[in-house]
This record gives C-alpha cells, sequence and structure tokens, in this order.
C-alpha cells in the first residue's frame, strides 16, 4: 500500500522534472563550467526536489520552482569549494577591469555599430559569461536562454525585482566590455578613443534602480 | 527624461518588462532619438547573440540517456519520503505565500536531509581534529598497527597525485562500529579515508555515479565533499574539502589498488606509536 504510493510519486514527480532535465542541466554546465559536476548539482536538485515535492503547489510553476532548488544548491555547495578559486578570479577580474573600465560596445557614430557582434563567436561569449560572478551569470541564464521573467528570477534568486534589473543590466553590460576588451585584443576591431565618452559605458551611471525610479525620471 | 536615464531601462524594455504605459512613452522617446535608437538595436542583436551563442549544450541523444538514466537511479534510490510528508501541506496553507516560501527554502536546505550515518561520521572524522593514534607516512608500519589493534590489516591506499600523503591512523566508527580512520593531508586540508565492514552500511539518500564501472555514492555538507563505495568486499569514504572531480581521482586511486585489507604483514614491520 504504502510502496504503490511512493511508487505513484516517482512516477508523478519524473513526470515534471523530465521535460526540464535539459534546461537544468545546461544551467548546471554554465553554473559550474565543468559537466561531471554539472551532472552531480542536477542529481542533487533532483533529489532535493523529490524530498519536497510535497511543498509544491500544483498548478504553478513548476520550472522555476525546481530552477531555484536549483540555484540553491548550487550556491550552498560551490560557494565554500570556490571560495579559493574566485578569491583568485575576483583579483584577476579587477585589474582586467580596471584596464578597460570606460570602454563600451561599439555605438559611436564613426563605427558601424554591429562591428563586435559580427566578429565574435560563440566560445568568445561563454568564456565572457564564464568570468562573471555566480550572481551576474545567472541572472543571464534565466533570463536570456531561459527566459523566465524578472518577477520569477527574483523569485528563484530571492532577491527583489530591481535587484534582477540591475543585475542584468551590470552583468550586460560587463559582457559587453569583456567582449570589446576581447574584440580589441585579437586585432579584431580596432580600440577607439572616442567610446570612452559613451553614455552608460562607465560603471557608476549605470545603476538601474526599479520602475518607479523611471516614473521619476520621466516626470522630470 | 534624458536619453542617459533611458539607457539605463533600455534592457527593461526590450526585455518586455515594461507596462504598456511605459512602454509606449519609450518608444515614443525612441521614434524621436536616433541615438537611443541605435542603442536599443545594439542591445536587441546582443541579446540574440547571448541566446544563440549560450543556448543550452547541444546533447547527443546517448548523452542525453545518460543523464536521464542517472536521474532515474538517484529517484529509484531516494530513500522513502518521510511518514510526516503529508502534515506538512496543510500546514503550507495556514502560512502566506510569501513566508511558504522562506519555510521551504529553510526545508529544502536545511536538517531535511536524511543522509546514513557513514556520511556524518566520516564529515566528524574529518573535520573534528581528534587526535592520532599513530603517526606516520609509512603505509606498512600503519598497516601493521591496524593489524594489532583490529585483528585485520587495512592497507592504506596510495594516492597518485603525488600531493595528498599519509599523516597517521586512529580506529574510528562507521554505524555502530569500529572502523580504520587513515588521515592524509593535501596542501593545507585534511583528506579522511574512513576503511570499514560494509555489511549494514546503507548509502541510500546519496547521489550515485559510477566510476569505473563502480557505483560511487556521493554527498556534500558545509563545504567537504564525501565519497563512499565498495570494493573488493570493503567499504571505503573518502572525505575532504576539495572539488568533485579532484575527488574522483583519489576514488579512482582506491579502486586501482588490489585489495585494503590483507593478510597480516611481516612481524618485523615495527609499528610507530605516537609520541
Amino acid at each position: 500500500m504504502l510502496r504503490k504510493k511512493e511508487a505513484r510519486k516517482k512516477a508523478e514527480f519524473e513526470g515534471l522534472v523530465m521535460p526540464h532535465l535539459e534546461a537544468l542541466y545546461g544551467t548546471a554546465v554554465r553554473m559550474t563550467r565543468n559537466p561531471q559536476e554539472a551532472d552531480d548539482l542536477l542529481q542533487d536538485t533532483c533529489l532535493k526536489a523529490y524530498r519536497f515535492i510535497d511543498k509544491f503547489q500544483r498548478g504553478t510553476n513548476f520550472k522555476a520552482w525546481i530552477f531555484k532548488i536549483l540555484t540553491n544548491v548550487f550556491i550552498n555547495r560551490y560557494r565554500k569549494l570556490q571560495r579559493d578559486r574566485q578569491v583568485r578570479g575576483q583579483m584577476e577580474r579587477e585589474s582586467h577591469h580596471a584596464h578597460i573600465l570606460g570602454q563600451g560596445p561599439t555605438r559611436d557614430a564613426q563605427q558601424p555599430e554591429e562591428t563586435i557582434l559580427d566578429h565574435l563567436m560563440s566560445e568568445d561569449i561563454t568564456q565572457a559569461l564564464e568570468k562573471l560572478p555566480p550572481d551576474f551569470r545567472m541572472a543571464i541564464i534565466l533570463s536570456d536562454v531561459e527566459e523566465f521573467s524578472y518577477k520569477e528570477i527574483a523569485d528563484i534568486m530571492d532577491c527583489p525585482v530591481g535587484t534582477v534589473m540591475s543585475r542584468l543590466y551590470r552583468a550586460r553590460r560587463q559582457m559587453q566590455r569583456l567582449l570589446y576588451h576581447h574584440a580589441v585584443d585579437r586585432g579584431l576591431i580596432e580600440a577607439d578613443e572616442a567610446q570612452e565618452e559613451i553614455p552608460g559605458a562607465s560603471a557608476k551611471s549605470a545603476e538601474v534602480t526599479d520602475l518607479a525610479t523611471y516614473r521619476n525620471q520621466k516626470k522630470r | 527624461m534624458q536619453c542617459q536615464d533611458m539607457e539605463k531601462f533600455i534592457h527593461v524594455y526590450l526585455d518586455r518588462e515594461f507596462a504598456e504605459e511605459d512602454r509606449a512613452d519609450y518608444e515614443r522617446h525612441l521614434a524621436e532619438c536616433e541615438q537611443c535608437r541605435r542603442l536599443a538595436r545594439f542591445e536587441q542583436r546582443f541579446k540574440a547573440q547571448l541566446k544563440t551563442s549560450l543556448a543550452r549544450p547541444h546533447l547527443r541523444l546517448d548523452e542525453r540517456e545518460a543523464i536521464r538514466a542517472r536521474v532515474m537511479q538517484t529517484l529509484a534510490e531516494a530513500p522513502p519520503l518521510p511518514a510526516d510528508h503529508g502534515t506538512g501541506r496543510w500546514i503550507l496553507r495556514l502560512v502566506p505565500a510569501a513566508a511558504a516560501a522562506g519555510v521551504l527554502m529553510a526545508l529544502v536546505l536545511g536538517r531535511g536531509d536524511i543522509q546514513p550515518a557513514v556520511v556524518g561520521q566520516s564529515l566528524m572524522a574529518n573535520t573534528n581534529n581528534q587526535p592520532l593514534e599513530v603517526r606516520t607516512k609509512d603505509p606498512h608500519a600503519l598497516q601493521n598497527w591496524y593489524h594489532e589493534k583490529l585483528g585485520i590489516a587495512i592497507v592504506p591506499p596510495t594516492f597518485t597525485d603525488g600531493r595528498t600523503s599519509l599523516v597517521g591512523g586512529r580506529i574510528g566508527q562507521v554505524e555502530a562500529k569500529d572502523a580504520a580512520h587513515l588521515l592524509y593531508s593535501r596542501g593545507d586540508k585534511n583528506i579522511s579515508v574512513m576503511v570499514f565492514h560494509p555489511e549494514n552500511v546503507p548509502f541510500h539518500g546519496m547521489v550515485s555515479r559510477n566510476i569505473g564501472s563502480k557505483n560511487v555514492y556521493f554527498s556534500y555538507s558545509k563545504g567537504q565533499n564525501v565519497a563512499a563505495f565498495r570494493h573488493h568486499g570493503v567499504g571505503y569514504s573518502i572525505t575532504g574539502a576539495l572539488p568533485r572531480h579532484e575527488l574522483d581521482a583519489l576514488v579512482r586511486d582506491v579502486l586501482h589498488q588490489p585489495s585494503g585489507i590483507t593478510e597480516p604483514p611481516p612481524l618485523n614491520a615495527v609499528p610507530v606509536k605516537a609520541p
């Protein structure tokens, strides 16, 4: 009797999780940057989700629910293991940024706006993503790959919608700077002094807050 | 509104997160402003390129099947859900939705884990810094010491990464039985290998994965990874604050070694006692 109930639960859970397996695995690969650890992260996520499946409210968004579990398992699991690596990475990133700060995507009048994008390969973009801090990386994946709404991302990442906006803004800008720098390094495009004057290219002017701010600014 | 203010919300616009009225305003500005239009085009293209480039990694059919099979296996081996599971549902209905989400995550991340005792015992052994009963870099000496203590000769595994070296050993516990706790050092970190009688030591509730055709069970807690497995009739757990792929390498080393228990070593091997 009990066993039958258990089997039914398992079957139901499988039905819920299987359609999202590739999305979960893909996200896990981007977050862990390692297929094997991605597989472990996926297994742990499924195990946790199964354990708490009774807490999932039927009829609500299962994909968002299980992505929230994935995010939390990732944070808990990798925060400590990756601390050493991240401290090193952070230092590299900072000096890197100091060097390229002020350079944005090409969109000045003299240069065609698509120049950078035309020269980039998928691999360049993947590598730039991997250089972002985990929060930024996750925001990009959830929004641009998995197409969750800001509200859903806020729920998954357990933060206000305003934070989602500013994470996405800063993440995309940071990627653009990294890609621009990469393209200049490889000689794909020429560094252009004029770009230092691009609005929004400096990180300070780029704090997105929320829609209320937008409406207030509109009134000015 | 100035272009600079508009620019901050370009993604909100492109992500279609504006309410209708805000969106209409934004588009009115775009219609008037060439600079913002250029930016919008650039960002739109950039988003499209992100989507294409970061699309889920392409999996071959067999890879997809393998991932699926591992999830099915993990689920098949999952311990039964706790008996009081059903009660959670009506309690949950009593709390507002926001609080419920918090409660849920606390449960998911908190002590809801049902882990076999070997996991907790291995973690404790590696983090508690209990004094070693014998301190030696010599595997034979340690083997001899365990033979005296436990009546069996435990063979300390040798690791091939060149930086995980034997420090010594003590008698530990797995479930309610004596086990060999072998301590290794790896840089400034401890690695603990527990060698135990595998009978009545369950690994359920752990994530399993094949390493060299052997089922190896994994768990982690507070930055420590644990791998547990049976090999030649002996139970092993390896514990340390190291990434899973590095732990895998240690597991492989043990699997390549003949057996964890051998005939007693020759009598002339003298144990080195701790000071």
